[in-house]
This record gives structure tokens, sequence and C-alpha cells, in this order.
């Protein structure tokens, strides 16, 4: 009995799922990392993944980062129950320290990269409802944003200021309490 | 190649047109993304076009910040901000509020909002809140019953005072909680849903033992807290606990080996009030895996508990500091005789040994034979400390073989 149910969880573990890309690229990855994303979850319990996991909304650039984000994290979120907790300290055993850190330096370097596909990311994270990825990213553009006046917000993300300077105005003198 | 011009051509785009895009993404995203934001930030978005204007009222959390709050330049231009921004944000539910108060000279102005914040927080279904006064001295006294949310899963708690029960027995979904830098004056902490508790840098100002009752606690941290150590409950779900107690009021002045020197003007013995209690701190800590146990060795709590020792079922690291030295390394053996499935043991000396006074106490000792063979010993000490060399010849005796002794050895630093 006790060697049966262990066989099964063997083969769940080593179960894989192709993921096919807008480009028509395909990529197999494990259940564990697929499952990151909750929108493949609900199709693998569904039992629709049979011939692969058409990605409509994502390119194959951006499906092979976010592989690699779910790759890493996936066996970050195998110890979620365990003793991991939102507060950073909690997890405060060296053990997890180091993981933590090394997971930290991870998404920073993830996160090196260009503006497009930084929001190309976000909309992934979005579609494949993926809440770390989603959160890292939103995080960034975030800080980006942080600290910057108006003006420097539109001339940074291309904002064209659609306001007319009575309407602007208008807006300032009721959110007064905001930019005091 | 194509997907190359593609990027070319469409940076040529963004050259002429600008794209924008922030703008592109749904409003749910931009959203989450303001979330991130702090909320004077968030708001002043409100100007930068048209479709900006209303967004920041549906931002899911507030975030006041130290750095935030530290902007501001008066308790009341916080204050003025975060009531304006309560009042005119649609009531939406908040995953997040981090409240700080202003850091200043008027403790009362700067905290004269905080619990209305607070109630307006959990109102709004707030799944993490951050409390935090900012005074460097006066602590906020928080209301009793203040904190009841169904809906609450994280809490943190800065420069408080409680001087009644911490009952979060109505917060059903409450699993983080951290208080630090605060005054604890009360007899229980309650919470059945709790996983992680972090009580840093706190005092516990009563004469009696703070009872901690989370009785589904996964890990703990109790760090560097000062006054009675509190009393734990069982928790049979603990995986993780570090107790590092170098300041707590259960120390000797005389340096007896667990306390009852009869000294009347020593505190830490004269008003110990175990009462009924075997044991303080192990008893709750005996179901975790990784357990660290710091203090200096004049305390005497983790040496009082073992002459009523649990045993470890679970124990598979752990880490003690000088406190377990003791004459013929009774309390050290006493430890390992309780735990049966011990893989590695670390021992962290300071420079200087104390030496304790004996007594002939007697520990939990087991009479069966202690066998280490399968334990992995690492010791962190000083250059030229001979009581390591005490601790290593009585362990060898027990069996440890010397290939499974790691020895750390720190530069001797000049006095």
């Amino acid at each position: 009995m006790a060697s049966a149910g262990s066989g099964d969880e063997k083969a769940a573990a080593a179960a894989m799922i192709t993921l096919i890309s807008s480009d028509n690229e395909k990529f197999e990855v494990t259940e564990a990392t697929a499952t990151l994303s909750q929108t493949i979850r609900h199709m693998i319990e569904d039992g629709c993944t049979d011939g692969g996991v058409p990605l409509p909304n994502v390119t194959s650039k951006i499906l092979a980062r976010v592989i690699e984000y779910c790759k890493k994290h996936a066996t970050a979120a195998a110890g979620e129950e365990g003793s991991s907790s939102s507060f950073s300290d909690a997890a405060f055993l060296e053990v997890d320290r180091a993981f933590l850190e090394e997971l930290e330096e991870f998404d920073d370097a993830f996160l090196e990269v260009d503006r497009a596909t930084l929001f190309d990311l976000i909309l992934a994270a979005n579609y494949l409802d993926i809440k770390g990825l989603l959160n890292l990213t939103c995080q960034k553009v975030a800080d980006s944003v942080k600290g910057k006046t108006p003006e420097q917000i539109r001339e940074m993300y291309n904002i064209v200021n659609d306001l007319t300077p009575e309407e602007e105005a208008e807006i300032r003198r009721e959110t007064q309490w905001a930019f005091e | 190649m194509s997907e190359g011009s593609e990027a070319a051509g469409s940076k040529r785009h963004a050259a002429a047109y600008g794209v924008d895009r922030l703008g592109g993404l749904p409003d749910d995203l931009l959203l989450d993304i303001l979330s991130f934001l702090p909320s004077p930030d968030a708001v002043r978005t409100c100007v930068l076009a048209r479709r900006w204007r209303n967004l920041w009222k549906g931002v899911p959390a507030l975030r006041i910040s130290p750095d935030t709050a530290e902007g501001f330049h008066s308790p009341s231009a916080l204050n003025g901000f975060v009531n304006h921004m309560l009042l005119l944000r649609d009531r939406v539910p908040l995953r997040t509020a981090e409240l700080n108060s202003f850091h200043g000279n008027d403790f009362d102005a700067s905290v004269q909002y905080l619990e209305l914040w607070v109630r307006y927080s959990l109102s709004c279904r707030v799944a993490e809140l951050c409390v935090a006064n900012d005074d460097d001295v006066e602590r906020w006294l928080l209301p009793k019953g203040l904190i009841i949310s169904r809906h609450l899963r994280s809490l943190e708690l800065a420069r408080i005072m409680t001087e009644h029960d911490l009952d979060f027995s109505s917060c059903r979904s409450l699993v983080d909680l951290k208080i630090e830098f605060s005054g604890i004056y009360c007899e229980r902490i309650t919470s059945p849903s709790l996983k992680h508790l972090s009580i840093s840098e706190c005092r516990f100002l009563g004469d009696v033992r703070t009872q901690i009752s989370v009785p589904n606690l996964i890990s703990l941290l109790l760090d560097d807290c000062t006054g009675r150590t509190p009393l734990l409950e069982s928790m049979p779900l603990l995986v993780d606990a570090i107790v590092v107690l170098p300041n707590c009021s259960d120390y000797c002045r005389n340096g007896y080996e667990v306390g009852d020197c009869g000294d009347e003007s020593c505190w830490g013995c004269s008003n110990c009030n175990y009462g009924e209690n075997i044991c303080v701190v192990l008893q709750g800590l005996s179901s975790c895996t990784n357990l660290q146990l710091a203090a200096t060795s004049k305390h005497f709590i983790f040496r009082k508990d073992l002459m009523g020792c649990p045993v470890f079922s679970n124990l598979e690291t752990l880490l003690l500091n000088e406190w377990c030295i003791t004459a013929n390394l009774d309390a050290l053996i006493c430890f390992l005789q309780h735990s049966p499935v011990l893989e590695k043991l670390t021992l962290e000396f300071p420079e200087i040994h104390e030496n304790l006074v004996e007594m002939g106490v007697s520990y939990d000792l087991k009479r069966q034979p202690l066998v280490l063979k399968d334990l992995t010993v690492e010791v962190n000490f000083h250059e030229g400390d001979e009581e390591i060399h005490k601790v290593l010849d009585v362990l060898s005796s027990y069996g440890l073989p010397p290939e499974k002794i790691i020895i750390k050895q720190y530069p001797k630093i000049g006095i």
C-alpha cells in the first residue's frame, strides 16, 4: 500500500506538460514547474492538457523567461507549507536564509531586462496567473516611478497628457493635500 | 531574424509615436503596480492623464512606510494626507496596510489617528497589516479589542504597548505575527491559527510569566527580549525555533547553576515565578526539528528546564552556546540523551567562560548509555580556549568519532 502510494507520487512528480507559445514553439516542463501558473493548474485539474497547452498570448521569447522563473521558484513553492513565511526573517534558519538569498539574487538578475520585456512579462504573469512573478514585475515598475514627478513619469513611459490645462489645475486643486 | 526586425520595427514605432506601454495595461494591472507605490506617489498619479484621474482611489494598499512618513514635515501634514486619502478613496478591500506614525517630538499628535486608520483598514478587510509607532521613547498603547478581523492574515506591530491579553481567537485567518520593540504586559498571547511568530527586542513587563498559547505554530523566533521569559505552551507542529535570551531576567547574579541562590537581592532568582511549571520553554519546543537556544552562562532558564527535560523526538539540528557548559557537562549530556534522532550539534563559545556555582544539580539524566557515533558536531570557539578541549574529550568518551567534529576557530581577541 505504502509503496504503491509513493510510486504514484513519483509518477506525478515526473509528469511532463507541453506548453505551446503563440509562435508555435513547444516547451516541455515538469508539472511542478507548470503549476506555478494557476491558469495551467486549473487546466491540468480539468484534464485538458493532452496534446499540449496552447498559450496564444505568450511569445516563445517571453515563455522561455517565464519558465526560467517557474523552474527556480517551483522548489521554493514546494516548501511553502513548511517553514517559509511572508516575514523575511521568519524563515530564519541558516539553510532557509541562504536559499532565500539565492532566490533574491535570481530575482534581481531576472529583472535585468528592457522595459518592453518587463511589460510583456507582466502581461504573461497576469494571463498565466503566476502571483509571485506578477508581484515581482509590478514592484519593478513601481520602483521606477517612485519619487518621480508627474512630468518625469509621463516622459519615462510616453504617457500623453490628454488633460486640458484647466482640467489639470482642477485635479491639482482637488488633490492639493497630496502635493504639499 | 524575423524577431530582430520586429523588435527594430517596434523601436522605430516607439521613437516616432512613443508607445505608452504603461497606459496599455488594463486597469487591474495598473492597480497592482500602484499598490506597490508609497501612498503619496500613488495618489499623485492622478494628474498623469485623464485615465489616471481616479485610478488611485481603487488601489488595494495603504503604504506609509517609515521613509514615506519622513517625507512629511510635521505630524499634522502626515495625518492630513492619510485622512484625506482614506475619506476620498473608494472603499475597496485592502490587501496591505502599512501604517507608520510620524517620527518626531510630538508623540500625541503623531499617533492621534493611528487607531482610526487601523479600524478603517480592518473594515476594508485588510489581509496584511503593519502598525508601527515611530517614537524612540513612547510606546503606543494598543487599544483593547482593536485587532478583530477574520480577513487578517499577517500582523506586524512595532513600538506598541499592550496592557491586556493579546487574544487573536477571532482572527481566524491570522498566520503571521511579528511584534518588535514593544512592551508586553499581559498574561496571555493566544492564537489558534498562527503558524509563524516572531517576538524580538520586546520587554515582558509582568512579574507573572506571559503564557504563549499558539498550538498550530510552525516557526518561532524569540529574540533578545528582556523581562521574564514567557511560558511556551504545547506546539506539536513546530518545526523551527530560535530562542535567544542574552538579556532576560532569568539570570542569577551569583552564578547559581539553576537559580534559587537564596539571595534576596538577586531579583532573577527571588522572583523566578516558576509556579507549578516544570518547564518554561523547553516543553513547548519539544516537537521541533531545528532548534537554537542561546543565553549567557548566568542565565539559568534553560538549565532549570533541563531538570524536567522533555524528549525532543524530532530534533535534527541543534545550536547551543555557553549556557550549556556545566562542570561535568551534565546539562549538555542531558540534552543529548533526550534528542534521539539528533544529526547535528553546533556549539558556539565566547572567548571568556564564566564559572558557575555548582550545587549538585540533578538534571533529568537517563540511565541508558548515550552513543554519539551518528552525530556531527561543529564547534565555533576562540583560539587558545582550553574549555573546548574538555568538552570534546567528554563527547569523544561517548563515542563521537573524531572525523565527525568540525572545528571553526576565531582569532583570539586581545583584551
